[in-house]
């Protein structure tokens, strides 16, 4: 009983001296690898995991957060570089499709040479374009010459007026200069002048005008090349955009939607020499058969006023 | 018995934070003794039998944890569970700085025992004085500064704690 009263007295001191004593003895025995240890081993190894687990995910994040702030300016210089970089790289895609395109076109125009081989053709680069007037990069000392005939896989594309050493100047169908002598292919209609011309008042493109009342012209034809003119006959010229007619007139008058814009153009083909078709069918391609680019139209009387004609 | 039951989670969570975030809580490569701030905590509101077994429930997990023989932690924060428990009886206030300067005792007196019992285990390879100097003071420093905030959250998480039961003479 007294015992049971002193410990009941000295409660605190008991523990501490148990605990004291339990402790001492595991020391003292080194009792880290007994079946306590293990089993305690394994309660704090499942008891502590998720801890393990919070703590790595805390210092990720940790990581993440001082990475991005601290790499602030790296991110930046990179967001910087990329931005340079992506307007290089659409430079360069640009200009592979712009390559691309030229090999395109290039690849008509020689497929229309080689398709074309009564005409000896020059291709032409278009250096400038001025109110329907083209600069080409050909001159006299290529070969070109006046009155030759410019043309696309497409169609006419105009006459060379003037010629210098390494170029020359081509009148479209959109310069008042050029005339080409034309014909509607469906019907082989021609106008009383037999050409088709620029407009005179820029109101449209440009015209093919006195047609006989009498003649049939309808809206989409084809108008050609005839074979009277200086370029090979058959070559489309454009389209009939309208057909128009005055009371009282004596005559109608077409526009004409050419069949090439000149205004789009970066090559073209001067034809320097042709072979009759009906000799070139007949006996192929010989060379005294052949005959200057030249036009076979008549003269036409000139159309500009007097003021015009007379200015220095 | 909810009381207990939160005594249990509190004490397994500080040693296993102590024990598993290490790093984390490290200052100029000092960490705060957490199981001794809890044995100080029940020490002052519970008495010093409370303290004790908070000594060794986180003892436990710390000489497990530490891969050390088993009471090594228990030993020194038993002991000093009962002596801080024995002191708080004397204290008259609940200044904040008090029990800060209590737990810097505590801290010191602890990482003693404890370095003296590693001392006697391996005599070779410890170096007492160094020891206390470099770790140990550092150490209970460092505990005694984060004092008055945990012990703000542990008064919220206990409720009011027990009056003390010593007496103005």
């Amino acid at each position: 009983m007294a015992i049971t009263r002193i410990m009941a007295e000295h409660r605190a001191e008991v523990i501490l001296g148990t605990l004291s004593f339990l402790s001492l003895v595991s020391l003292l025995s080194g009792t880290s690898a007994t079946f306590i240890q293990r089993g305690l081993t394994r309660v704090v190894s499942l008891s502590s995991y998720p801890f393990l687990a919070a703590r790595t995910s805390l210092e990720e994040g940790v990581g993440y957060t001082f990475d991005f702030v601290g790499r602030y300016d790296d991110l930046r210089e990179e967001a910087d570089e990329n931005k340079l970089l992506r307007s290089r790289l659409q430079t360069t895609l640009a200009r592979e499709e712009e390559l691309a395109a030229e090999n395109r076109r290039l690849r008509d125009v020689l497929d229309f040479a080689r398709t074309e081989a009564r005409l000896t053709l020059t291709p032409v680069r278009i250096i400038e374009n001025l109110r329907g007037m083209l600069t080409i990069d050909r001159g006299r000392m290529h070969g070109i010459k006046p009155r030759m005939a410019v043309i696309t896989e497409d169609g006419v594309v105009g006459i060379v007026t003037e010629a210098q050493d390494i170029t020359a100047s081509v009148a479209t169908l959109h310069h008042r200069d050029c005339r080409i002598a034309a014909m509607v292919h469906r019907n082989r209609i021609r106008a009383y002048d037999g050409v088709v011309k620029a407009s005179p008042d820029y109101s449209y493109i440009c015209s093919m005008e006195f047609i006989d009342m009498k003649n049939d012209v309808r809206l989409g034809d084809l108008v050609v090349t005839s074979p009277e003119s200086n370029f090979p006959a058959g070559l489309p010229v454009g389209t009939v955009d309208a057909v128009r007619e005055s009371a009282g007139a004596l005559w109608r008058w077409a526009e004409i939607k050419p069949a090439v814009d000149p205004y789009a153009l970066d090559e073209a083909l001067v034809v320097t020499r042709s072979v009759p078709e009906s000799t070139f069918l007949a006996n192929g391609v010989h060379r005294d058969t052949y005959r200057e680019a030249t036009s076979l139209a008549p003269t036409m009387p000139d159309e500009r006023p007097i003021q015009e004609r007379l200015a220095p | 018995m909810l009381r207990n039951i939160a005594w249990v989670v509190v004490v397994v969570c500080a040693a296993l934070i102590q024990t598993t975030w290490p790093d984390f809580l490290k200052i100029q490569g000092v960490t705060p003794e957490l199981v001794l701030m809890l044995v100080v905590y029940f020490a002052i509101a519970s008495g010093e039998e409370r303290a004790m077994f908070t000594g060794t429930l986180g003892g436990i997990y710390q000489d497990v944890a530490s891969k050390v023989a088993l009471g090594h932690n228990i030993l020194s924060l038993v002991i000093v569970g009962y002596a801080v428990g024995r002191i708080s009886t004397r204290l008259v206030t609940d200044h904040p700085a008090v029990k800060a300067g209590l737990v810097l005792l505590a801290g010191v007196a602890q990482g003693v025992l404890y370095t003296l019992v590693d001392y006697l285990q391996h005599p070779k390879d410890t170096l007492v004085i160094t020891t206390i100097v470099s770790v140990v003071v550092p150490a209970a420093f460092y505990t005694a500064v984060i004092t008055p905030f945990v012990f703000i959250a542990l008064d919220w998480v206990f409720g009011e704690r027990k009056q003390p039961q010593g007496s103005v003479t």
